[in-house]
């Protein structure tokens, strides 16, 4: 074989490498501890973001470095907002966002027993950190949604008292704007969320008018994204004190 | 898989992946024919279009890119390249638009396989979309880069790449390792 031959021959075992390199999802798979694969959501969030097509605001804000408290187990999330971390601790424990050193937000993990990994998504664009999703992987697969046999809270990962964001439809029997039931339909639960919104700021898409205009969408059938702090939870029912609520359109 | 231990094995594959060009550049010229020049001009523009893989962070994204040279000073060319990836990563999908331009060197321009390097600067911008929650950043920064092209057919080649993203995000750098393969066509002049 000539060594142009040979040189030619070696060209499809280059791309069957490459090939094998990017097939499959993220095989960063677990060897032995807990893995924790998370995103931290920084740009404008929410539909209407998403909507109106705004730009974005991290690229100027300094990079979030996550930790597992009271250990050394650390990362810093990279530009497109994901990180991993490695051999995270069975039980509960505390994940600390930081910027710049300062703490920015505190999201308490509370790990399913038999879990090999972990998928966290947070949402760092406000003046703090809101866990958006959770969900448990095990050696049988993906716990659906985070399924927990000892769940007692009808939102994957929710955590009384502490921030949540979530959106749904406002049921037909909600006749108030301040305190409405959410219809909640989406990956993180299904289920009815009571929302006191007397101290929320209101916004609609698309629409830069008066908060008392917005407020006026609050009405049954309307899509609302909700952003507050959990205040009861159970299988049947949740309870949220909104600080943002913001029409769909 | 640290960071870390990815962006090793992606270096270690490209590595792979052109080890046949280093082993045939660091080959003893002696016993060669005499360089004839290929019949196809290799001073024109082309154009590449081919399957793009890019380690972005801790995700793993397939994707496509799209690239011309054109020639510029000396052996020099210029250099536009545009690529999208797109993965999933703890059930976010992500998306990732980079547009990069510079130079590139090549060597051998007149023979069949020819490997170039590359140097480029340019943006990234990443779109994180987990159900109705969507964020976006810009990135700005710039592109090593090395590949090959070899001679197939008339105007047409294959082409390997690899490339090391360097963004600037977040007050901090990011070094995103990305694998290209594709065909190139390339316009005789």
């Amino acid at each position: 074989m000539s060594l142009r031959q040979q040189r030619l021959s070696l060209l499809p075992v280059a791309f069957a490498i490459l090939a094998l390199v990017s097939c499959g999802e993220n095989p960063a798979g677990p060897s032995g501890g807990i893995e924790l694969q998370g995103v931290v959501l920084e740009g404008p969030s929410g539909a209407s973001a998403q909507a109106m097509g705004l730009s974005t605001q991290s690229a100027t804000k300094s990079k979030i470095t996550v930790t597992v408290e009271g250990t050394s187990i650390s990362a810093k999330v990279s530009a497109n907002g994901t990180f991993t971390l490695k051999n995270v601790p069975a039980g509960t424990f505390n994940l600390v966002f930081t910027r710049d050193g300062t703490v920015i937000g505190t999201i308490q993990i509370s790990v399913v027993e038999g879990s090999k990994r972990v998928k966290v998504v947070v949402d760092a664009s406000g003046e703090t950190v809101t866990l958006v999703s959770i969900d448990f992987e095990t050696d049988q697969g993906e716990a659906e949604n985070g399924e927990n046999p000892n769940k007692t809270c009808l939102i994957n990962g929710g955590k009384v008292g502490q921030g949540i964001e979530l959106e749904g439809n406002v049921t037909p029997d909600s006749t108030s704007f301040t305190n409405f039931k959410l219809d909640v339909k989406g990956n993180r639960a299904s289920g009815f969320v009571d929302v006191n919104a007397s101290g929320a700021s209101f916004k609609c898409v698309g629409q830069a008018g008066k908060q008392a205009d917005c407020q006026a969408q609050v009405k049954p059938g309307a899509q609302v994204h909700v952003r507050g702090t959990l205040t009861s939870c159970d299988m049947a029912q949740a309870a949220v004190t909104a600080t943002e609520v913001k029409v769909q359109k | 898989m640290t960071k870390g231990q990815g962006g090793l094995r992606a270096l270690s594959v490209a590595a792979l992946l052109f080890l046949p060009a280093v082993a045939w550049a660091s080959k003893p010229p002696p016993r060669r024919p005499p360089v004839k020049p290929s019949p196809k001009s290799t001073t024109g523009p082309d154009v590449f279009v081919g399957y793009s893989f890019l380690r972005s962070g801790e995700a793993n994204m397939n994707g496509w890119a799209i690239a011309g040279s054109f020639p510029f000073r000396g052996s020099l060319r210029l250099v536009a390249d545009l690529s999208g990836h797109y993965g999933s990563f703890a059930d976010v999908d992500l998306k990732n638009l980079t547009f990069l331009a510079g130079v590139r060197l090549p060597w051998r321009e007149q023979e069949r396989l020819r490997p170039f390097a590359d140097l480029l600067i340019g943006g990234s911008r990443s779109t994180s979309t987990f159900d109705v929650i969507s964020s976006s950043t810009t990135a700005l920064g710039g592109a090593l880069g090395v590949g090959a092209d070899y001679d197939v057919s008339g105007r047409w080649a294959v082409r390997g790449q690899a490339q090391l993203h360097l963004l600037h995000s977040g007050g901090g750098w990011d070094a995103d390792p990305r694998l290209a393969a594709g065909v190139t066509y390339r316009f005789g002049r």
